[in-house]
């Protein structure tokens, strides 16, 4: 969306209109919904946190500085209920990020003790890959979904998470990797279709 | 032979690895351990990209706003009682300012009603001789009842 229309649609919720309030959350819901399930995994508090989001987004759209981008905007709110919610739930996020690889060692492939060829007759590559998506530490996942299924920018990511642009490319980076190395070592290669 | 390594990789398939795109090409068809690893990681961004994600109901935006628009009459209906409140305690700090209130009143209440008050004072011997204070009580209960209903809307 273009800054111009931006504000056309701001100026008019500002003023009133709840219409234009409907259109803005159909803009943006694919965006909330995407960061907030890779915190939250119950239906009903995903919803609960979407809708929280959106009320937010009215009460403080005032705030909103036309220069900055709103879907940049709107996700920042979604991403820091998010934590909210992780920190009421006493989920240790932060602590995730610290040990991010190590704790990631020992989510166990459920089905460990087949050889690479039973498993692919099983699953297949991108159901596994999936599988160890699901198991990455929470911020990971929110990053490479902002990333990848977003499309966002590093900078923009740094923007809605307040973390540092280097630390959002070195986190993704390193998730990615992480990935790749599992990928590899279960497969050596032979399923990779080359 | 030097093996691309992981930043190389994800940079060529980030595509921002213009300056070095040739020379990685050209080792790629060379080299199948690092053909490998590309192909891991762009089955990785592939899933990345595509995995099923979780979405809203498509009445989802109609009901936030029917949500949104719920609460701000809710909070208008707040603002008139705070204001309604607001309007009776200042008037009632100034006419306790200014007059003494209870006085006055009881005064008007005595010429206004004062064919009722003597109706009242032949009854007081049954209500111990407070029946004055019975019925001003009475009053003003039906007056918040008004006040209740019509104008608060609570």
């Amino acid at each position: 969306m273009h800054t111009a229309e931006q504000q056309v649609l701001v100026q008019k919720i500002l003023d009133g209109d709840l219409k234009a309030f409907q259109e803005l959350i159909t803009l943006y819901q694919r965006l909330v919904i995407h960061i907030v399930s890779r915190f939250v995994t119950n239906r009903e508090d995903q919803e609960e946190l979407c809708h929280e989001t959106f009320i937010k987004v009215y009460r403080n759209l005032s705030h909103f500085q036309s220069k900055a981008k709103l879907s940049t905007w709107v996700g920042k709110i979604a991403y820091n209920l998010c934590i909210n919610y992780m920190r009421k739930a006493k989920i240790p996020l932060y602590q995730d990020l610290e040990t991010g690889d190590q704790a990631y060692e020992f989510v166990q492939i459920s089905d460990g003790a087949h050889t690479p060829e039973e498993i692919s007759e099983q699953k297949d590559l991108s159901y596994r890959i999936k599988e160890l998506i699901d198991n990455l530490p929470i911020q990971y996942k929110a990053l490479l979904t902002m990333y990848h299924m977003e499309e966002l920018s590093y900078k923009e990511i740094a923007e809605i998470t307040d973390l540092p642009e280097g630390t959002v490319k070195s986190y993704i980076f390193r998730a990615r990797k992480l990935l790749k190395d599992k990928i590899i070592t279960q497969y050596q290669g032979e399923n990779l279709h080359l | 032979m030097n093996h691309l390594n992981d930043q190389e990789l994800q940079a060529y398939l980030d595509g921002l690895s213009s300056d070095k795109q040739e020379g990685i090409e050209k080792h790629l068809k060379s080299c199948t351990q690092c053909q490998i690893s590309l192909q891991a990681y762009r089955e990785i961004y592939h899933v990345l990209k595509t995995e099923p994600m979780p979405h809203l109901s498509v009445h989802f935006a109609a009901e936030v706003a029917a949500d949104m628009k719920s609460r701000l009459e809710n909070r208008s209906q707040l603002k008139e009682t705070i204001l309604l409140l607001a309007f009776f305690l200042v008037g009632g700090g100034v006419s306790f300012y200014f007059v003494n209130p209870l006085t006055s009143l009881w005064d008007t209440f005595k010429e206004m009603f004062s064919g009722m008050l003597q109706f009242i004072d032949k009854l007081a011997p049954v209500f111990n001789g407070h029946a004055s204070i019975i019925v001003i009580a009475v009053l003003i209960l039906v007056l918040v009842g008004i006040l209740d209903k019509k104008i608060l809307k609570i």
